[in-house]
């Protein structure tokens, strides 16, 4: 519309229409962004995982400390002996104490528990020959057994995926109401407004142009329910960060700040607003079609 | 300019409200379109208005036969005629001038033009101090003259005007009606709804006269030769 220039279309029905899409973007945004911080922090654990086996040596029945420790060293020699492996630790008592605390007390005497040992190893690439080395190590010592991490990491990945699905159906149904609400207020506008619509009709207005009177309101109704529901957005994730900082739960509070995040509640306004724009256009073309 | 071959029009499933009209109307004629209330006065404007289409019969409309015309070939059309409703229907929220202004606005003419030829019609039928009243503030003559300027702001070939006297004292009427005759003057064609027989016989314009939804008279004749 040109400066000064007023309206045709009045607006009597969408006046809800702002505080309607800004709650939708609101949702969306959250949603959109479990969407995304679930992706983070699943990239982020599988990162952590690649280029890492662990050898677990079971405990044998009545087997000495020494004879445990003997085949700790004979696992180090044939895994430092296997082309592909950067370094191989085996994990410390406290390093094992530590792991278990959480869940059997700080007090636990591990050493009166039948626990197998653990050895971390760091690999050259991610193209290493686990099933060899498994062969090898089962083959020469006793009791000894190769964990690739596989099985975890492909159900935590799966499980992972499926909550991202959930947020990003989510976010489409959430999209798909804000074009139902745009073009119940768009027809609602549009049967408020019938004689105006006829007139600018006589007086040869093109569908066109008594469309844009429609879309003009829809994209600045859109435009402000969408920046206050991605501000809303904002301030939730902020305040979700803060307290996943605080619950030290890193991967997932740093997926919640990272800027896929920031540029999608940027976006937002946006999008509801070219979306609000796109359904009342739609809308208005469909009822002007049915007139002469 | 326009004519009508055996037209007939119904709304929706309904009844035909007009039954083979036939006219001509050569460009720069005056009629007065006459019937009582009823008669189908304002369903033929409506098809000469390009509102609604016929159920049956041509129309043909600045050489244009309306059967053969898309949508999108309509609006050009519609901005070539000017229209005074009976009701006004001026938009309550407009000014007066934003209302004159709103054919020109729609056809893309520029502001300053606009500007300029909105205030020098709305001076020319004594309006010029109310260029920002509102349509609510405005008494019914009043009203009727926005109207007629919005329907003569773009100098449209064709004018119709649907009982364009029906709000207004006689004095008011006549001078509404040497006005539509200056418009005719300068090359428009102009058909005037009213049952106004006073008004009809004082400007002996010829009459097209609908009774019951037939056109039964549409002739000039006698004293009633003085438009072309």
């Amino acid at each position: 519309m040109k400066r000064g220039v007023p309206g045709v279309i009045g607006d009597p029905v969408g006046r809800f229409l702002p505080w309607i899409v800004a709650f939708l973007v609101y949702i969306a945004t959250l949603a959109l962004t479990g969407a995304l911080a679930i992706q983070a922090a699943a990239d982020s654990w599988r990162a952590g995982l690649s280029g890492t086996l662990t050898v677990e040596l079971s405990p044998l029945v009545d087997e000495s400390p020494d004879g445990m420790q003997l085949r700790l060293d004979q696992a180090l020699n044939v895994i430092r002996g296997t082309a592909g492996v950067r370094s191989a630790e085996v994990l410390s008592s406290e390093a094992v104490q530590a792991l278990l605390a959480p869940w059997l007390g700080p007090s636990l005497d591990i050493a009166a528990l039948p626990l197998p040992r653990l050895i971390d190893i760091r690999l050259e690439s991610d193209d290493f020959d686990t099933l060899a080395l498994d062969s090898r190590l089962r083959a020469f010592i006793q009791g000894a057994r190769v964990d690739d991490h596989a099985v975890w990491r492909d159900r935590l990945v799966r499980a992972m995926r499926g909550l991202q699905a959930i947020g990003l159906l989510v976010v489409g149904i959430l999209l798909a109401t804000a074009v139902v609400m745009v073009v119940f207020a768009t027809r609602g506008s549009l049967a408020a407004q019938k004689d105006v619509v006829e007139l600018l009709h006589l007086i040869g207005a093109t569908d066109s142009y008594i469309a844009g009177q429609f879309q003009r309101h829809a994209l600045r109704h859109a435009l402000v329910g969408g920046g206050i529901g991605a501000l809303a957005g904002a301030l939730t994730i902020l305040l979700l960060g803060l307290i996943a900082a605080k619950l030290e739960v890193a991967p997932l509070g740093g997926g919640l700040i990272d800027w896929p995040v920031w540029t999608a509640l940027l976006l937002s306004p946006v999008a509801a607003g070219v979306l609000a724009l796109w359904a009342a256009r739609r809308t208005v073309l469909a009822a002007l079609a049915r007139m002469m | 300019m326009i004519r009508f071959e055996n037209v007939g029009m119904r709304y929706g499933a309904g009844p035909e409200v007009l039954r083979d009209i036939s006219f001509d109307l050569p460009q720069g004629s005056f009629r007065f379109l006459t019937g009582s209330s009823g008669a189908g006065k304002s369903s033929l404007l409506r098809l000469m208005y390009l509102a609604h289409s016929p159920s049956r019969g041509l129309i043909n409309l600045f050489d244009k036969d309306l059967a053969t015309l898309s949508r999108r070939e309509l609006p050009p059309l519609r901005r070539k005629i000017g229209v005074v409703f009976q009701d006004f229907r001026l938009l309550e929220h407009l000014s007066a001038f934003d209302n004159v202004a709103l054919p020109l606005r729609v056809a893309g003419a520029g502001e300053s033009v606009i500007r300029k030829h909105v205030t020098e019609l709305l001076v020319w039928v004594g309006l010029g101090d109310h260029l920002k009243a509102k349509p609510a503030t405005l008494s019914g003559g009043q009203k009727q003259r926005v109207a007629i300027a919005r329907a003569v702001i773009t100098r449209p070939s064709l004018l119709l005007a649907d009982e364009p006297t029906g709000n207004v004292d006689d004095a008011i009427a006549v001078r509404l009606l040497y006005l539509f005759e200056e418009l005719n003057r300068m090359g428009a064609t102009v058909v005037i709804a009213t049952h106004n027989m006073p008004l009809i016989e004082r400007f002996g314009h010829p009459v097209m006269r609908l009774v019951h939804g037939e056109l039964t008279d549409n002739a000039p004749r006698g004293s009633r030769t003085k438009g072309r």
